[in-house]
């Protein structure tokens, strides 16, 4: 059965007394079908974003990695070449 | 001179064609079906682009003007003249109108349903939703928001082309899977353990954006290329000369420095690897330069728990006496104001903190920046008619 504004209202302010983000996330998921149908393409959409804004995290995260090992290989080589001198 | 028009032309079609990238591989695609005058949006058989331009974009853009125009068009049987500023008004916004639609329609292009079905796997949430109802119907959501999104709300548009860029690289290498692999044997191979890094990295990370780890790690990176330099330069030249003392000192010393950069570059990527903290710290960072970004944050229950309290009508008229009783102080009227007794007002005063209090809201509801589930949520308190509502709670508050 199609949840009311009002009662997605009551449920969204319980959260915000209450909840966190992670029962917040469930609520949306379980009550997705119950939903009007503007306020789901408007939670999928968060869901999306969310997800995308996470994997670009990743991303930046790679890329920080990535000048590191490329740092720490130059270093080692510098090192060994010391050492062999 | 023919040649000299069509050099002109063609000219012309590549600037245009600039206009518009590839959002993934920021290819120059152009405008394609987009490239519309403002014969072509208003002739629009289903009246859908005259709507999305007027009623959506420029509504956003300058609310009174669009409402007027749209009233003028509307007038039958023949529409009413408009006024010269507002035909400029049209024109002047034509082009990053039609530019818009165009990057939304390639986004919805990237974000379609096979696509969705290969990225749900790496987020439960979304792989239950698209469960639910399909990975199409899912995309044709998710299509008619990006719509909506490009047209009203274009930084946070813009951000999530670049969240869809970077996600893409993440996924086609398995770059960071890799990395930790790396990073760890490093960790392994220098008897590094988490419990050495950990103080340190947590509090080295505590409110640090990427970029800002990024740096660091340049500025790490910049410091042994330093010595290396010097060593290529200069040192190691008069080494092989035959200073053998001088050398050998040197050299150790250079090898304890590179141990120290090597320790401190460790270091750095240990922290990458405490994932949480910097994605909260990507999440939270602002907008890309030269957008105008707006900067009330809302990516957390902490964070939407002060707007809650700050902008929910029911939650306005504590607001607004907890902000009046300030005025007041700052008036040096606070003996004569409080909740019970506001008669020794001036009806002057009253109303300047009325209209101030009104003006800070709306610079601060038109600063708002949530997203994911939290836009949802904020877009439950500012409904259409939320101005409205709050001035007239405002001015009833005795």
């Amino acid at each position: 059965m199609a949840m009311t504004t009002q009662q997605i209202h009551t449920e969204i302010n319980r959260f915000v007394e209450t909840g966190n983000e992670e029962q917040l996330r469930e609520f949306f998921v379980k009550n997705f079908k119950s939903l009007p149908e503007a306020m789901q393409k408007k939670v999928f959409f968060g869901f999306v974003e969310e997800m995308l804004e996470r994997q670009a995290a990743e991303a930046e995260i790679a890329k920080i990695q990535e000048l590191g090992i490329k740092a720490l290989e130059e270093i080692e080589a510098f090192k060994a070449s010391l050492q062999k001198a | 001179m023919e040649d000299a028009y069509r050099m002109r032309e063609r000219h012309e079609e590549l600037k245009k064609r600039e206009k518009v990238k590839h959002p993934i591989s920021g290819e120059a695609v152009g405008l394609g079906t987009h490239d519309r005058s403002l014969n072509d949006i208003f002739s629009d058989r289903r009246g859908r682009e005259a709507d999305l331009f007027l009623n959506l974009y420029l509504h956003k853009k300058n609310p009174t003007m669009a409402k007027e125009i749209a009233r003028k068009r509307a007038i039958e049987p023949k529409p009413e003249v408009l006024l010269e500023a507002e035909e400029k008004f049209l024109e002047d916004n034509r082009e990053s109108f039609n530019v818009l639609r165009a990057e939304s329609d390639l986004m919805r292009d990237l974000l379609n349903g096979e696509q969705l079905i290969r990225m749900k796997r790496s987020d439960k949430d979304v792989d239950e939703i698209v469960g639910m109802i399909g990975a199409d119907s899912a995309a044709a959501f998710l299509g008619d928001q990006l719509e909506e999104l490009a047209l009203t709300a274009e930084p946070r548009f813009r951000r999530l082309i670049d969240s869809l860029k970077a996600a893409d690289e993440v996924q086609s290498g398995k770059v960071a899977e890799r990395n930790e692999k790396r990073i760890s044997q490093y960790l392994v191979k220098y008897g590094i353990t988490k419990e050495q890094y950990e103080e340190a990295t947590v509090e080295g990370l505590a409110g640090a954006t990427p970029q800002r780890l990024a740096e660091l790690t340049k500025k790490q990176l910049s410091g042994w290329r330093s010595a290396l330099d010097f060593v290529s330069f200069g040192r190691v030249s008069k080494w092989r000369a035959g200073n053998l003392y001088n050398t050998l000192a040197e050299r150790e010393r250079l090898l304890e420095e590179a141990d120290g950069h090597l320790g401190s570059v460790i270091k750095v990527l240990h922290g990458t690897l405490s994932r949480d903290e910097i994605k909260r710290a990507y999440q939270n960072q602002g907008f890309a330069e030269g957008t105008q970004a707006p900067s009330y944050t809302v990516m957390s229950i902490q964070d939407y728990r002060r707007f809650h309290k700050e902008f929910h009508l029911d939650k306005i008229e504590e607001d607004f006496k907890r902000y009046r009783a300030q005025e007041a102080r700052k008036l040096g009227r606070g003996k004569y104001w409080n909740d019970d007794d506001t008669t020794n007002l001036l009806d002057r005063q009253k109303e300047k903190i009325v209209n101030t209090y009104l003006k800070d809201k709306k610079t601060k509801k038109e600063r708002e920046n949530a997203r994911g589930l939290f836009k949802v949520m904020t877009d439950e308190i500012f409904t259409a008619t939320y101005d409205t509502d709050l001035e007239t709670k405002v001015n009833s508050i005795n």
